[in-house]
Parts: C-alpha cells; sequence; structure tokens
C-alpha cells in the first residue's frame, strides 16, 4: 500500500466534500420540486416556534419519509448528507492519518470522531 | 443570515438559527476543494482545534434548547458587532519565526505557506490561549447555528500568529465540522424545517457558486466597508430587539 503525501491527501478530501455537496444539492433540488409542487397554494407560518414532535426530526423517520417520495423527507435527507460531508472528512482524516503512520494524529481525528458521534447518539 | 431571516422575514429565532446551521456546513464543505488545492490550508492544526470547536458546539446547542431567544438574540447581536468591528483589520505581516522553530514540538503544529519566493515556514504560538478560544468559538457555533469564523480566525491569526491566509482557509475547513456537532441537537428539536431550510440552502449553494467566480479576484474595500456598516446595524438592531423582548 503505498503512502499518500499530505498534499494528496488534502486533494482527495477537498474533493470528497465537493461531491457530498453536490449530491445533497441534487437530493435538494428533487425534494423542492416535490414540496413545492404539494404545498404550492399554503403560505407557511416559521413566526411561532412549535414545539411538535414530528417524524422529520429524527434518522429513521427521515428515512422513512424520503422513501415514500415525500418533499418534506427529501429535504431533510439532503440536509443530514450535508451534515454528513464534515463528518466523513473527519472519518477520511482518521484513515489518511492512519495511512501516513501518523498515529498522534489519527488519534486526534478519533477524538474528533467520536464527539459527533456522541452529539448524534444523544440527540438520537 | 440569522438577523435577515428573524428582522426582515419575521421568522422565528429557532427555525432561522436551524436553517443557518445547514448553510454554514454546505458553505463549508462546498468550497473546501476549492481552499484545499491552494494548499494554505493546514488539516493538522485544523484537526487539533476541533476536539475544541466541537466540544463546545456540544455545549452550546444543548444550552440552545434552555436559553430564551430574547437573549440568543442579544448575544448574536455582540457577535455581528465583533465581526464588524474586526472586519477592518488588515492582512498582518508575516511574524518572524522565534528561536525555537528549530524543535518542532510534540503537535507539530507548523506548516510551509507557499509563497512566490518559494515555501515559507510558520509555526503556531500560543496553543493552550488558541485552544481556549476555539472552544469559545464552538459554544458560539452551537448556541446561535452560526459558523463563528470571526473568533476562530482571531485564535490562529492573533493567538497562534499563523499567516493570514492559513487562519481564514483552516478556518472554513473546520467550520463545518463544528457546525455538524449541533446539528443533531437542532434536528431532535425541531430547529431545521425543511420548508424554510430547502430555499435558504439552495440560496446559498448558488450564491456561493456565483460569488467564488465573481469575487475570485479580489473583494473591493469599498463594498466591505458597507457590508461592515450593514453587520455593525444589524447587530445593534438584534441587541435592541433582543434587550426588550421582542425577539
Amino acid at each position: 500500500m503505498a503512502r499518500w503525501t499530505e498534499a494528496e491527501t488534502d486533494v482527495r478530501m477537498g474533493r470528497l466534500l465537493q461531491w457530498g455537496v453536490v449530491l445533497a444539492a441534487v437530493v435538494m433540488g428533487c425534494g423542492a420540486a416535490v414540496f413545492l409542487y404539494h404545498n404550492a397554494e399554503r403560505v407557511p407560518n416559521y413566526r411561532t416556534f412549535r414545539d411538535v414532535s414530528s417524524p422529520l426530526h429524527s434518522l429513521r423517520g427521515i428515512l422513512g419519509e424520503a422513501r415514500l417520495g415525500h418533499g418534506a423527507g427529501l429535504i431533510q435527507l439532503a440536509v443530514l448528507l450535508i451534515v454528513a460531508t464534515p463528518i466523513s472528512r473527519v472519518i477520511f482524516a482518521a484513515y489518511a492519518f492512519a495511512r501516513m503512520r501518523d498515529w498522534l494524529y489519527a488519534l486526534i481525528s478519533m477524538t474528533v470522531l467520536s464527539l459527533l458521534l456522541f452529539a448524534i447518539v444523544h440527540s438520537a | 443570515m440569522i438577523p435577515l431571516l428573524t428582522l426582515v422575514f419575521g421568522v422565528d429565532m429557532h427555525y432561522a438559527m436551524g436553517a443557518s446551521l445547514v448553510s454554514v456546513i454546505a458553505t463549508s464543505s462546498g468550497s473546501a476543494a476549492a481552499y484545499v488545492r491552494d494548499g494554505y490550508s493546514n488539516v493538522r492544526i485544523g484537526l487539533f482545534l476541533e476536539i475544541a470547536t466541537t466540544s463546545g458546539a456540544l455545549v452550546g446547542a444543548m444550552l440552545a434548547t434552555r436559553a430564551p431567544t430574547s437573549l440568543l438574540a442579544t448575544i448574536l447581536g455582540l457577535v455581528l458587532l465583533y465581526t464588524a468591528f474586526t472586519g477592518a483589520r488588515k492582512e498582518a505581516p508575516l511574524k518572524i519565526e522565534p528561536e525555537s522553530s528549530r524543535q518542532r514540538g510534540f503537535l507539530r503544529l507548523d506548516g510551509n505557506m507557499p509563497e512566490a519566493t518559494g515555501p515559507a515556514p510558520y509555526r503556531a504560538r500560543r496553543i493552550p490561549l488558541a485552544f481556549g478560544l476555539m472552544g469559545v468559538a464552538g459554544i458560539m457555533s452551537g448556541l446561535l447555528g452560526i459558523g463563528s469564523g470571526a473568533i476562530k480566525v482571531l485564535a490562529m491569526d492573533w493567538a497562534m500568529g499563523l499567516p493570514f491566509k492559513v487562519s481564514t482557509t483552516t478556518s472554513n475547513f473546520m467550520i463545518g465540522v463544528t457546525a455538524a456537532a449541533g446539528a443533531g441537537i437542532y434536528l431532535r428539536n425541531g430547529y431545521i424545517q425543511p420548508g424554510l431550510a430547502m430555499p435558504v440552502v439552495l440560496g446559498v449553494l448558488a450564491g456561493s457558486m456565483i460569488g467564488a467566480k465573481i469575487l475570485m479576484s479580489k473583494t473591493s474595500p469599498y463594498l466591505r466597508t458597507i457590508f461592515r456598516f450593514v453587520i455593525g446595524a444589524l447587530g445593534m438592531e438584534l441587541i435592541f430587539s433582543g434587550l426588550k423582548g421582542r425577539i
């Protein structure tokens, strides 16, 4: 297994993030089309915050809604993809540092990753 | 963005924070490729400091679910005023290398700046101070749904003494990871509304693509001054609205 240089790693990482965002934008566009088609006449009210439970507030709920092709579900799926891009960057960094035999920074990457995962688990 | 949504469109602060947080991540990831290619951003420094920012963002997001919106609006106003104030600073000249630059230190928080005259070495100073400031930046990010890039640049530029281009590009890189830490808590609490997040995120992505093409070479100082005044005015408005309890 050839070792990557730091510059190569950086370029790969940047490309990964860009594709994540492009994918999210496509999903968001599809969701927007479906959402607007069904909600064209309704004027949304975002003036007051309503603390209601919704399937769109959890990972499993969003995946279920998106699979049914609901506009709001697809939009939230795109949101999840956007959130996933920086997380995948940290995973990639851990992997890349391990490949470069830089164990200290592999460990630092894993620490950041575990904080991010804790945030997800804690909120779920 | 949050002042635009809350003050102009009358959107509730929570929804505005949710939409803002997602768009912050999208811009950070979307522009990362371009920044990385320049070779200015320092992944090691970024990752190390992300320990502080993600911890801070977790704490901030948990606090945000408990704090009253008027308090959040006031704090956001203060952050905006700070941003408007620091926007006036110019690119600092490269600092002279400290004598101890021979030894890299345990964390190896150093790098080379690609310059026309060849690679210019730099090395981070006052690491604990920068780490603490990054914790504050993280708390602000989680508390308000912002990227808090200005505080991040302060930590790297002023505290660590990194070259300006390194600190701005590395901070852009870090913003996404920091914001991602708060996103789960925001989602769970219903801050991220699809009907609002969709136009905001699509708009921000389109804007950043067009903007990157137009403003790639240089930003006019005149435009920047106007922008600073607008940010400052919005900050004042937020503070007053927050103190009066109108938000």
